[in-house]
């Protein structure tokens, strides 16, 4: 038999048939070279998987209140179908990964101010855990529908929306 | 929660499955500002797509959106550098790259490994965080990156050896079978002589 190859890392992550298997693994026992090549590849591999239980990586709680409360989530009946259009979904792709960053934050801010009474502009909160208008309350933190400005925010934006789809943007 | 066949609400998507679209996501790209970045594509992704949502697949389908959206981003850097290298030629090449040794040897093992992760090229380091991360079969990786199975057991093994090789100094060798400690040294301890 020849040596194994990258079938080293099929054999260590056991995505062999046992045909194969068995017969990589009686290779392995008398070649000193492929031994050393599985003793290599299972190595790494228990390194990347000791990573994984010592993780640290758990998302913000910044970041989970923003996809709870996605700036492109407020406008649910008109998206999906906008996004499946030809040159339009471009523009609304852009839209909404804007409204994932800063710069639609400071967008809505601006609708925001430009439909509500000035003395209740209202304080934007871009990562704040609060649920999205359209669903109802968030089962995670219970907080229910409340904020009276985020609707006219919603009508700002969809009155704006739709003005920018009927100049064809 | 009683498990209903029902398209499950926006709320519902975002507490099932957040936590592993950030994990894969901070595997992928090695650090907390591009993994939020990336996540937050990947919700409005998911979101945007959610009418070609079919029960069942679901998983599946995120790993196939972030994994995506990851090497999509990455080739683009990678273009981008490649751009930026070419126009001011190799002058800067040595000193970029060349950190303190002190300061790399500060790392911790988890550092390490995450440093190594993030040089690979991204479509071998994708192979070997969803096979050694997210535990997922070479038919799964195969389907997610739209790769033949062998491309994806090369892409794995070779992933696996650059590790190894930017691991070098924590490896066993002969004769060693414990991994190296960080290569500082360690400050000793002077033993107390009692006469």
């Amino acid at each position: 038999m020849m040596h194994l190859g990258t079938r080293v890392a099929a054999l260590v992550d056991g995505q062999l048939s046992s045909a194969e298997e068995e017969r990589a693994w009686s290779h392995v026992h008398s070649c000193p070279t492929c031994r050393s090549a599985v003793e290599r590849e299972g190595w790494v591999k228990r390194q990347l998987a000791c990573l994984s239980f010592v993780d640290s990586s758990a998302p913000s709680a910044a970041l989970k209140g923003s996809l709870y409360r996605p700036a492109f989530a407020s406008y649910p009946e008109t998206m999906p179908e906008l996004a499946e259009g030809q040159h339009r979904s471009r523009r609304f792709a852009g839209l909404a990964a804007l409204g994932a960053g800063s710069a639609g934050a400071a967008m809505f801010g601006v609708l925001a101010l430009g439909s509500a009474p000035p003395a209740e502009a209202p304080v934007m909160e871009r990562r704040a855990p609060a649920t999205t208008s359209l669903m109802g309350a968030n089962p995670a933190t219970g907080v229910p529908v409340r904020n009276r400005n985020r609707d006219d925010e919603v009508d700002a934006i969809k009155r704006v929306m739709t003005a920018w789809v009927r100049m064809g943007l | 929660m009683e498990s209903t066949t029902e398209v499950p609400t926006w709320d519902e998507i975002v507490e099932q499955h957040s936590d592993r679209v950030y994990r894969l996501a901070y595997r992928l790209t090695g650090n907390r500002h591009d993994a939020e970045d990336l996540t937050q594509e990947v919700f409005v992704r998911v979101f945007r797509s959610l009418s070609t949502y079919s029960p069942g697949t679901f998983e599946g389908w995120l790993h196939r959106i972030t994994t995506n959206l990851f090497l999509d981003q990455a080739r683009r850097k990678q273009k981008i550098r490649f751009d930026a290298l070419s126009d001011e030629r190799e002058g800067r090449l040595p000193s970029s790259d060349g950190s303190p040794a002190e300061e790399y040897a500060e790392r911790t093992f988890d550092d390490d490994i995450e440093h190594a992760l993030a040089q690979l090229p991204p479509d071998f380091r994708a192979a070997v965080v969803l096979c050694d991360v997210e535990g997922l079969t070479y038919e799964e990786i195969a389907e997610i990156m739209d790769a033949k199975l062998g491309t994806v057991r090369s892409r794995i093994h070779r992933g696996r050896a650059m590790l190894r090789d930017a691991l070098k100094h924590r490896a066993p060798t002969e004769g060693r079978t414990r991994y190296f400690g960080p290569r500082v040294p360690r400050p000793r301890l002077t033993r107390v002589t009692t006469p």
